[in-house]
């Protein structure tokens, strides 16, 4: 009985690692495949962004606050696509800098089919102010 | 990435981990051991020095952060040749052991496993890597008031946070400007050393421990993601680990190593604080060295009230209201079976966890009057209590509670599942298979 359950309880510890390795491997050999992909240009699609807020903010008192929202880093070569989710957060920076509401209307649209983004925009009586690659600033229609 | 400057910063952090464990646990500590826990113990002490600038003049500088490390290293050298001169020219034990070699193989393989993750997602997964670490850190580090941190405006980074993974980041970035890397750099740490800690620490199956959690998926993927959990995973492992050796041999190296690790992940999260209380209360009835595991934690427990003071910014999680109202809404029973549900669906994501919940389960079942008898019943009771916190936490949950589960579960799941490996095989029946050889 004793031997039984060690059996058990061994079986049971390898097939779990054994099986998280190989869970793993696959995992591993994705992202490297992810990252042999043919390189974004340098943080095309953020820079845009990027620029946009730091044009509209960068004569104003919440300058330096943007600072720490936008991202100084440099963008590197290799970016799977969907790394510019995490640059594009600053679409909250509207809200963080003027909580009074100037830009709260304002959100940032990423990965929606283009019909998901043209219903939503209908919906929400949306205008497009920026677009760059997949992304868009999307604004409440003023009146 | 940006500069590279801040690995000065993390070397002086490690050689004031370094420095201090080897006064704390003396020269028979084995070498591996305190290698692998030196980031972490030195990044606590780096960290808990510039919250300290903060909270008593709301300022913090590369020259004074300096001069602190001197001090304190200066400190620590100083207390060891005078609490223990023979000590000072004792030989370090520093034979090799067969984990040794063990902790140096999991650690290579959690390593490649972490890469290649991270390279593909060198800024970490996830939204709150960014919304709530690496935001905080920024706040930290470019702000002239460091309370802007606590804005209301900021509510969803959850200004009540403790800071100690956004100051480690900041401490790097002293020395160089903001960088990309360092965050990265002390994700892999704590992966990486974490795993290696479990090969040294979990006795005859340490080897076959670490070896689980490395091949964990969500480990690896949590420690890439570039969150604050894998940091308290380490803080309460370390602990864990520490406490057990202090009820082994009452030892007061042991009990107080075992204070500073468990005061260490207070100034992490929260739920390091729930660790905390948990582990003091299990020792108040279980373990004698009271005095030195409170000693110990002293100084970051104090930290971080003294931080939650300075924040004065409510729980989103947790509140006296939503609890009177949870009691008075006559659903918690129902509440209780979603959060249970969502256990059970989430030990069953096998590209999350494999099959290790269930391994648990069956060491469980089948060895479970070994597991109770009085050595290990305290060890288990850690466990138990911890795992009812965090579900009075969900009970209870000012935010919704599907949304809560949705966002949190997992990364719940991760910082107690190093101590579940440690429990289930540092004990029956893997020491009893010991014995019997």
């Amino acid at each position: 009985m004793n031997r039984a359950k060690k059996i058990l309880v061994l079986s049971l510890l390898a097939v779990t690692i054994g099986f998280g390795f190989w869970k793993q491997g696959k995992t591993a050999f994705r992202s490297m495949a992810e990252m042999r992909r043919p390189a974004v240009e340098a943080g095309a699609d953020a820079r845009i962004l990027k620029d946009f807020f730091v044009q509209r903010f960068g004569k104003s008192a919440g300058a330096l606050k943007l600072a720490y929202v936008s991202d100084r880093r440099e963008a590197p070569g290799r970016r799977h696509p969907l790394e510019f989710f995490y640059d594009v957060q600053y679409g909250f920076a509207p809200l963080i800098l003027h909580p009074a509401g100037e830009l709260s209307d304002c959100e940032v649209l990423d990965f929606e089919s283009a019909g998901e983004r043209q219903s939503r925009l209908d919906a929400k009586s949306l205008t497009v102010l920026k677009e760059s690659g997949g992304l868009q600033i999307v604004c409440r229609e003023e009146g | 990435m940006g500069s590279w400057h801040f690995l000065a910063a993390y070397a002086a952090s490690f050689i004031l981990g370094w420095r201090f464990l080897r006064a704390l646990l003396g020269p028979r500590e084995p070498l591996p051991a305190v290698l692998v826990l030196a980031p972490a113990a030195g990044l606590a002490l780096s960290s808990f020095l510039l919250l300290a600038q903060l909270l008593m003049s709301d300022q913090m500088s590369l020259g004074r952060s300096l001069v602190l490390h001197g001090v304190l290293l200066g400190l620590i050298e100083v207390i060891r040749l005078r609490v223990a001169p023979a000590e000072a020219g004792a030989k370090v034990d520093s034979r090799l052991r067969g984990n040794d070699i063990g902790a140096a193989a999991v650690m290579s393989i959690a390593a490649v496993l972490f890469l290649a993750r991270a390279l593909k997602s060198p800024y970490g997964t996830g939204l709150d890597a960014w919304a709530i670490w690496k935001l905080k850190a920024r706040f930290l580090f470019y702000a002239e008031n460091w309370k802007d941190v606590f804005s209301p405006i900021l509510d969803f980074s959850h200004p009540d946070y403790p800071l100690f993974y956004p100051l480690a980041m900041v401490w790097g970035w002293f020395f160089g400007g903001e960088s990309a890397a360092a965050p990265f750099l002390l994700s892999m740490t704590a992966t990486v050393c974490l795993a290696g800690f479990m090969v040294l620490s979990a006795g005859r199956a340490g080897l076959a421990a670490g070896l689980l959690l490395a091949a964990t998926p969500h480990f690896i993927g949590s420690g890439a993601s570039q969150y604050a959990d894998i940091w308290t995973a380490f803080f309460s492992l370390a602990a864990l680990v520490f406490a057990d050796r202090a009820f082994r041999s009452d030892g007061i190296r042991e009990a107080l190593a075992a204070g500073f690790f468990a005061g260490a992940g207070c100034l992490v999260k929260n739920e390091g604080l729930l660790f905390y209380a948990v582990l003091a209360a299990v020792w108040m009835f279980r373990g004698k060295r009271r005095i030195a595991l409170i000693v110990a934690s002293l100084p970051f427990v104090i930290a971080a009230l003294c931080f939650k003071m300075a924040a004065a910014t409510p729980s989103h999680i947790l509140s006296w209201e939503a609890v009177r109202g949870h009691l008075a809404s006559g659903h918690l029973g129902a509440r209780a079976g979603v959060v249970a549900g969502y256990f059970v669906q989430e030990v069953f994501k096998e590209n999350a966890w494999v099959y290790a919940w269930f391994f648990f389960a069956a060491v469980f079942v089948l060895y479970a009057r070994e597991l109770l008898n009085a050595a290990n019943a305290w060890r288990l009771g850690v466990l138990a209590l911890l795992s009812g916190g965090y579900f009075l936490v969900y009970l209870f949950t000012a935010l919704g509670l599907e949304m809560h589960l949705v966002t949190s579960f997992d990364r719940i799941l991760l910082q107690i599942f190093p101590l579940f490996v440690y429990v289930f095989l540092s004990g029956p029946p893997f020491t009893e298979a010991a014995r019997e050889r």
